[in-house]
């Protein structure tokens, strides 16, 4: 039961192009699969997944107001609060928030949206 | 986790006697393992194992892993692979996805709500046949773990079902089955006009709207 942090982010741009994007604001590369259903990023030890989601709407999380989701899964036996990927998706969406490229929500494990404010990051 | 026994551990049928695998059919409702959940293996009341040695399990990982066990199953966890998503456990061949939620109190107070429900089952669509929701101390009651699988095959009968052909979800006071396969697929040909003609049209429970049937084993 691997926990996963989501990082949710909107645009009208399809995924090929939103990775693109991503990519220039990270350098980070993002890569296509053969069917172009989704891309996958790494950092290190980070793996994480862009593509478009079907999550619903729950309390203080709008999920469905963001067309896509960068998706990475904490493994077993470690903190999430400690994990390199809360640490990677928190530098991306910090970089979001500086561009104002897109709408973001950094979410934890499909429960919580992140409490730590993005200056802080 | 320390102190507690590794691999292979012999687990005797839960107490209160839930007989594992019930007859299948529209009348096998009730709680714990329904009709929906995949397995051909019949245990015959005989309790089966639990295997951690490939990796250790969470806590709703081994909870999940000894009610199986109990039911007859060799369960066994499975190792991660770097970067693929791989299902929790195996029991007796069939891959089986276990989903947790924080406690109540982690949760500020706010028990799961049906979306939470529906989005960690859809979360589930890519890594198990059979998708386990453990509600634990997090307060999810069985009117919620209903809400939120109807919503579920709502989103699967538009988007799919993954991998996911059985649900269960597990609370405090219940444990609920569904055949999630056959859910869609008869949501699916009711929304076509297509009736089978074994399986009657029912009706939504109370409180639950839009064209999904779930066969509720209640």
């Amino acid at each position: 039961m691997p926990r996963t942090v989501d990082l949710f982010l909107d645009s009208d741009q399809p995924l090929g192009r939103v990775a693109e994007q991503l990519g220039e604001l990270s350098s980070a590369r993002f890569v296509s699969s053969p069917d172009q259903a989704h891309f996958v990023v790494r950092d290190g030890d980070v793996i994480a997944y862009l593509t478009d989601h079907d999550f619903l709407d729950d309390d203080d999380l709008p999920l469905s107001e963001f067309r896509y989701v960068l998706s990475a899964s904490v493994p077993r036996g470690t903190s999430i609060e400690d994990s390199s990927e809360l640490s990677f998706l928190r530098r991306i969406n910090a970089e979001l928030r500086r561009s104002g490229a897109f709408p973001s929500l950094l979410v934890i494990d499909l429960e919580r949206p992140d409490a730590a404010p993005v200056d802080a990051r | 986790m320390k102190g507690r026994p590794q691999a292979r551990l012999p687990l005797q049928p839960a107490a209160g006697g839930r007989a594992p695998h019930p007859p299948e059919g529209p009348s096998a409702g009730g709680p714990g393992p329904g009709p929906g959940l995949p397995w051909s293996c019949r245990h015959h009341g005989v309790a089966g194992t639990f295997d951690e040695a490939e990796r250790r399990a969470s806590h709703d990982e081994l909870a999940v892993a000894r009610a199986l066990a109990a039911e007859g199953h060799q369960v066994r966890t499975v190792a991660e692979r770097n970067g693929a998503r791989t299902p929790d456990l195996m029991a007796c061949g069939t891959a089986v996805e276990v989903k947790g939620y924080q406690s109540l109190a982690q949760r500020g107070g706010h028990p799961p709500t049906a979306r939470s429900v529906a989005n960690k089952l859809l979360d589930a669509r890519g890594q198990g046949a059979v998708a386990v929701v453990r509600g634990g101390e997090s307060g999810l009651t069985r009117a919620t773990a209903q809400a939120g699988y109807a919503m579920f095959c709502e989103r699967a009968l538009e988007k799919g079902l993954g991998r996911v052909r059985a649900v269960r979800v597990v609370g405090k006071d219940f444990d609920i089955s569904w055949a999630a396969a056959a859910d869609v697929r008869q949501s699916r040909q009711a929304r076509q006009g297509v009736r089978p003609a074994s399986q009657p049209r029912r009706l939504l429970p109370p409180g639950l709207s839009g064209p999904v049937v779930p066969r509720l084993s209640l």
